[in-house]
């Protein structure tokens, strides 16, 4: 067999040696390369479900807010109601609660007499001369009673212009007016009748 | 700048600077401390209900009943925001705007007009008074926390 003894210091060995290095260097570019991608894959893959959770945590988020200010508004409805026992602090707040939390912006509220009359003790936008057994364009009606008893109703003929309809949280709110006015009205009426 | 006697002597210099004029490191520590709202509405349901949107979300606020009350308020309190009724007595809310305008301490404090006008005309002569930006009641709990948040952090 023939010995072929190379010579380092031929340049073509040179070049030889370094071709071959630099394709070794390629090959680990190319490994780190593709390593590079399947983990820029991952971590692509983890930002989206994570995107996707953050999208998913809002929306809860934005219900539980939701919530919290239908929640908020009942408590202040409630509070503000039996916060008085004086009958025009109490007619005024029952406004107050109408115009900024249900946004109507013509409504009476109605009350029966002793005689069993129904009389008109409190409205916004409404015309004087309309009889309380005749409305007409009654958006919603609330009865308010306590024990089973008849105090009066609320009439809602119109909401504000920018408030297309009524809500879940309104019918919510009409619920809790239904007894806390009702008592309310009646809890401030001894002080007005000896007024 | 202004300069305050107490009895002759010590004397205080008290000097307002606009936050529009602090460096960008003093904004930014700022921007970490408690923010102070301002709720003008002369009815005490609609500040209830405000008090205690705000307080769950660390703001700190403070009351006023009529735009005239809310100018007295403000300078005293100098808020980083005001939420602002239209529709009140004594002051309204696009007079009490016009007026925070004009006063050199709190000209620059944002402020949300809240009402319940919420017709174009009406939101034109809000934004004409000097308003920021304007929300409508009932309010959208939301909507106002998001538009306070932008005011603020603008």
């Amino acid at each position: 067999m023939r010995r072929v003894v190379e010579d380092p210091s031929d340049p073509c060995v040179r070049h030889t040696e370094e071709v071959l290095e630099l394709r070794i260097v390629v090959r680990d570019l190319e490994l780190r390369s593709v390593l590079a991608s399947n983990e820029l894959r991952e971590l692509r893959r983890e930002r989206d479900a994570a995107q996707k959770e953050l999208a998913r945590v809002a929306g809860d988020l934005a219900v539980v807010e939701t919530q919290h200010a239908a929640l908020t508004s009942l408590f202040v409805a409630a509070h503000q109601l039996h916060g008085t026992m004086d009958r025009e602090t109490v007619l005024s707040r029952l406004e107050e609660i109408i115009v900024n939390f249900v946004g109507s912006e013509e409504f009476g509220v109605y009350e029966h007499t002793r005689g069993d009359e129904l009389r008109r003790i409190a409205q916004v936008g409404m015309r004087d001369d309309v009889d309380p057994r005749l409305l007409q364009d009654l958006l919603a009606g609330i009865p308010l009673e306590i024990d089973e008893k008849r105090v009066g109703y609320i009439a809602i003929h119109r909401l504000l212009p920018h408030k297309p309809a009524l809500e879940p949280a309104d019918l919510e709110l009409f619920n809790l007016l239904k007894t806390h006015a009702a008592a309310a009205l009646l809890a401030s009426r001894p002080s007005h009748d000896a007024q | 700048m202004r300069t305050v006697t107490q009895g002759g002597s010590p004397h205080y210099k008290v000097t307002f600077v606009s936050y529009r004029m602090l460096p960008p490191r003093e904004k930014k520590r700022r921007c970490f401390m408690r923010k102070k709202i301002l709720v003008v509405d002369d009815s005490s349901t609609v500040t209830l209900m405000e008090r205690m949107v705000l307080s769950r979300h660390a703001y700190d606020v403070v009351v006023a009943n009529d735009g005239e009350e809310a100018i007295g308020v403000a300078k005293r309190e100098l808020p980083d925001l005001i939420l602002m009724d239209v529709v009140m007595p004594k002051m309204n809310g696009f007079d009490a705007c016009k007026r925070i305008r004009q006063e050199e301490s709190i000209h620059d404090v944002p402020i949300i007009m809240v009402t319940t006008r919420g017709e174009g005309t009406n939101v034109e002569r809000g934004f004409e008074s000097g308003c920021n930006d304007y929300v409508t009641k009932p309010i959208n709990c939301t909507e106002l926390l998001t538009k306070i948040h932008a005011c603020i952090a603008g």
